[in-house]
């Protein structure tokens, strides 16, 4: 039997974890999508609502240009139902994409609340595509797929925390970003939970040995933003390269693990961040707003140069935490805006980029920069906090487990098995074109 | 700031305290729940100071004050905020619901969930902000308007009362609308204080023969706040009218309408409040009562979020349905983008399709 392929959207450097993921499914192919470039924006713009979220455009791009350059039809988008409009993202796309008359299917990735155990829903669906029935297979095949996804998705996050401490560092330009992308590349192909800690240690070697200035003490800022346009480089026209030409540290606590581990109710940060943001936003109102705010004062705290938020344009939670944060009252940080759509241009980041950094450089030299708060004042470097977390060894093996302990603990196993073993998808009702659902 | 010094003066024996001053800013939800807010609130003890229609002055201050990619009603909702504050010092609060859900399977849009904090942390007005947060999800909704009533010093089963009141007042006001009694008729019937009565726009069509011989119906879709202030839709439920074309708008339909649970595709349900409203409107004349209109117009805010996907949606089906459909997209700037043109154009080609062999004999 041939092997089924299935693609996902762009989105930075997650699609490492992603294709470990679906790729679990035995006879899956995880066939990667064209990298974004201005012809998706261009397609994604003409056939999308016109002020649809900017990320749902290239989606839209992504989908076309997999569909007609490797005749993909099966794709997974991940969901969120409420309160934003990413849940929706998934059902409205494939409406227009078959009224335009590719014949494709868009299965959602619920993440909504990943305790609930929704995601194991798609995985159904490709068993059910797949004629997998053996309830052992499938539970076990899941299981070790989300132990993978989680063990990758944390070492991109610490192999781009990296990135952001040497670009700014590095000797020869480039050398950075080649490094990432081996080490990526290197992730990528390791499969057994061995190969795996192998090619973390190796790629956080290979960062280590790259030439670079150790007595430089660069200025040092937060990016943050809504998640797509922070992940993805051609989205927001490569502003964490850009960034790191001009000799900025960039602190980017923001990633796909992050955002996982958020949805398990296990990200501990994120916890903190919520409180720091409470007097501000109350609650969580979809995107990063939340979060965001939390960041700002959290970035203010650490005595950090800049903070940098990025966002599509009319974003609705962005918007509403940047007009929070440009309403805070002083002493605070240099803060900086962008909103990304199909009309953003280099040029014009450019200028303002510069600007803003001329601004912290003067703070910096007058020393009227903010001074870190007592809990910050001997914060580790990045590199030191993914180092130490590397060379001890036994953290090393205790941490992915940890992870899982910690999400395990709260489950309850009865649900899990049941939401696995229940076969959700045998509702599903059969489609023709015609009908109009509701 | 949950007291001030106002609710202090209660005292013990229960004996008549000084009314509490109220602002209501007319946006946002205005359109749809005031009624709701005006009995529990007078119930509660509080005098109600509601701000004008909103007019030009108010239109720019809001879209002054806030940032570009908001949409018009929300900037609307600042411009009336800012209307208050400037012009009602003697406020004891000002009123800021909060809608997260009305029910476990809907949010509202990202705007209402953050509304109270950014009227807070935004605008920072001197007079303190009255939360009240509705959350289903959360809590029992009477649960809700004891909280708030606590807020303002009010016991738990006055609360109570002031909250079941209100429901069946509310049911009342919703009545008048299914009756086809238009919003603005409606407030002015029930709180003839508070809203006046509009005056008629003139009729300055040119065939009046034809229009009046030729009716048309036509479904107008939107958020209240949009399909009811005239400001924003240029008068639009008026404009139609004086074209002699029958004005269905959602809060006429039967209760019925609203009872089924929306389903998007195979893999999920729409999960938004007031989009879920939308939906199944345009599901009832897809599905049940094609026939009775003619023609659909959807009031659409520039950068509404939930709309940019419903509206694609809509629209789609209403085109495969073959029935006449027009979107307008609204803006602080709406009335200089022809739009008035647009709708006439649409009204006409409208009459001209349904009555093609008796227009033209004649
Ligand atoms: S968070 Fe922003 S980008 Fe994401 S769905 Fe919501 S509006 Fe769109
Ligand atoms: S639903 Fe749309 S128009 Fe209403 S507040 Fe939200 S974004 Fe604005």
């Amino acid at each position: 039997m041939s092997k089924l392929q299935v693609s996902f959207p762009n989105m930075g450097n997650c699609w490492v974890a992603f294709k470990t993921l679906v790729e679990s499914v035995p006879d899956i192919e995880v066939v990667l999508p064209p990298p974004v470039t201005r012809k998706t924006i261009e397609l994604g713009a003409k056939y999308s609502p016109e002020f649809v979220c900017f990320p749902f455009k290239v989606n839209i791009g992504d989908f076309i240009q997999t569909y007609e350059q490797y005749g993909i039809d099966t794709f997974v988008n991940a969901i969120d139902c409420g309160p934003c409009r990413f849940g929706f993202y998934h059902a409205v796309q494939e409406r227009i994409l078959r009224d335009l008359g590719y014949d494709l299917k868009i299965i959602p990735l619920d993440q909504a609340d990943l305790l609930n155990f929704n995601w194991v829903k798609t995985f159904d669906e490709f068993y059910k595509i797949m004629g997998v029935n053996d309830p052992f297979k499938k539970f076990f095949n899941t299981a070790g797929a989300a132990i993978n996804f989680l063990r990758k998705a944390k070492i991109t996050a610490d192999f781009e925390k990296l990135e952001g401490y040497y670009r700014c560092r590095e000797l020869s330009r480039g050398d950075t970003s080649r490094v990432l992308r081996q080490a990526l590349q290197s992730l990528d192909e390791a499969k057994t939970p061995a190969e795996i800690r192998e090619s973390r240690k190796k790629g956080i070697a290979s960062f280590k040995k790259i030439p670079h200035d150790t007595e430089k003490d660069p200025l040092k800022v937060t990016l943050t933003g809504e998640i797509h346009v922070t992940l993805e480089p051609y989205v927001n026209l490569d502003l964490r390269k850009k960034l790191g030409d001009m000799g900025i540290e960039v602190h980017q606590n923001l990633s796909l693990i992050d955002w996982i581990l958020h949805k398990f109710h296990v990200n501990f940060h994120r916890k903190e961040l919520e409180r720091k943001a409470e007097p501000f936003l109350k609650l969580d109102i979809g995107g990063e707003a939340q979060w965001v705010i939390g960041e700002y004062i959290e970035s203010n705290q650490r005595g950090l140069d800049g903070f940098i938020h990025i966002y599509p344009f009319t974003c609705m939670p962005e918007v509403t935490a940047r007009s929070i944060i440009t309403a805070m009252d002083d002493p605070k940080i240099p803060a900086i805006f962008f909103s990304f759509d199909e009309h953003s241009g280099v040029e014009g980041m450019r200028t303002r980029l510069e600007a803003f950094i001329d601004l912290m450089e003067a703070r910096k030299r007058k020393g009227s920069n903010i001074k870190p708060i007592k809990k910050y004042r001997e914060q580790k470097s990045i590199i030191d906090h993914v180092i130490a977390n590397h060379q001890n060894p036994i953290e090393n093996i205790l941490e992915p487990m940890g992870e899982l302990v910690n999400i395990a603990s709260t489950l309850n196993p009865l649900e899990v098995i049941g939401n696995i073993f229940s076969d959700n998808t045998s509702k599903t009702k059969p489609e023709t074109k015609e009908t109009i659902e509701y | 700031m949950v007291l001030d010094n106002q609710t202090q003066n209660k005292t013990a024996t229960g004996e008549k305290k000084a009314k509490l001053n109220v602002g209501v800013p007319r946006a946002l939800y205005y359109y749809k729940f005031f009624p709701f807010w005006h009995e529990m609130l007078t119930r509660m003890g509080c005098d109600i100071v509601l701000s004008p229609p909103t007019n030009k002055k108010i239109l720019e201050m809001g879209a002054t004050f806030s940032s570009s990619e908001l949409c018009v009603p929300v900037k609307l909702y600042f411009g009336h905020i800012l209307w208050l504050l400037e012009n009602k010092p003697n406020l004891d609060y000002i009123f800021v619901p909060r809608y997260v859900s009305l029910n476990k399977y809907h949010y509202f849009c990202p705007k209402f969930l953050a509304l109270p904090d950014t009227v807070r942390n935004t605008v920072k007005p001197k007079i303190p902000v009255l939360e009240w947060e509705i959350n289903a999800k959360k809590r029992a909704n009477i649960e809700s308007a004891i909280i708030l009533g606590r807020k303002i010093g009010i016991e738990k089963e006055e609360a109570g009362k002031a909250y079941i009141y209100a429901i069946n007042r509310f049911k009342q006001f919703q009545n008048l609308q299914r009756k086809g009694v238009l919003f603005h008729d409606a407030m002015h019937r029930m709180y003839p204080r508070l809203v006046k009565k509009k005056r008629k726009m003139r009729n300055k069509s040119g065939d009046e023969e034809i229009d009046k011989n030729y009716p048309i119906t036509i479904l107008v879709l939107g958020h209240p706040y949009n399909t009811y202030d005239p400001l924003i839709n240029l008068n639009l439920a008026e404009r139609l009218e004086k074209y002699h074309v029958n004005v269905i708008m959602l809060e006429q339909l039967p209760e019925e309408t609203f009872k089924k649970r929306v389903t998007i595709n195979r893999h999920f349900h729409n999960y938004w409040n007031m989009e879920e409203e939308l939906l199944q409107g345009a599901r009832h004349f897809l599905l049940d009562a094609k026939d009775e209109i003619d023609g659909v117009i959807f009031l659409i805010s520039f950068a509404c979020g939930p709309d940019s996907l419903i509206q694609e949606l809509i629209m789609r089906d209403f085109k495969k349905m073959k029935i006449p459909f027009l979107d307008l997209i609204l803006d602080e700037h709406s009335g200089e983008s022809g739009m008035v043109t647009r709708i006439e154009s649409f009204i006409d080609m409208i009459r001209r399709k349904k009555y093609r062999d008796l227009i033209e004999t004649k």
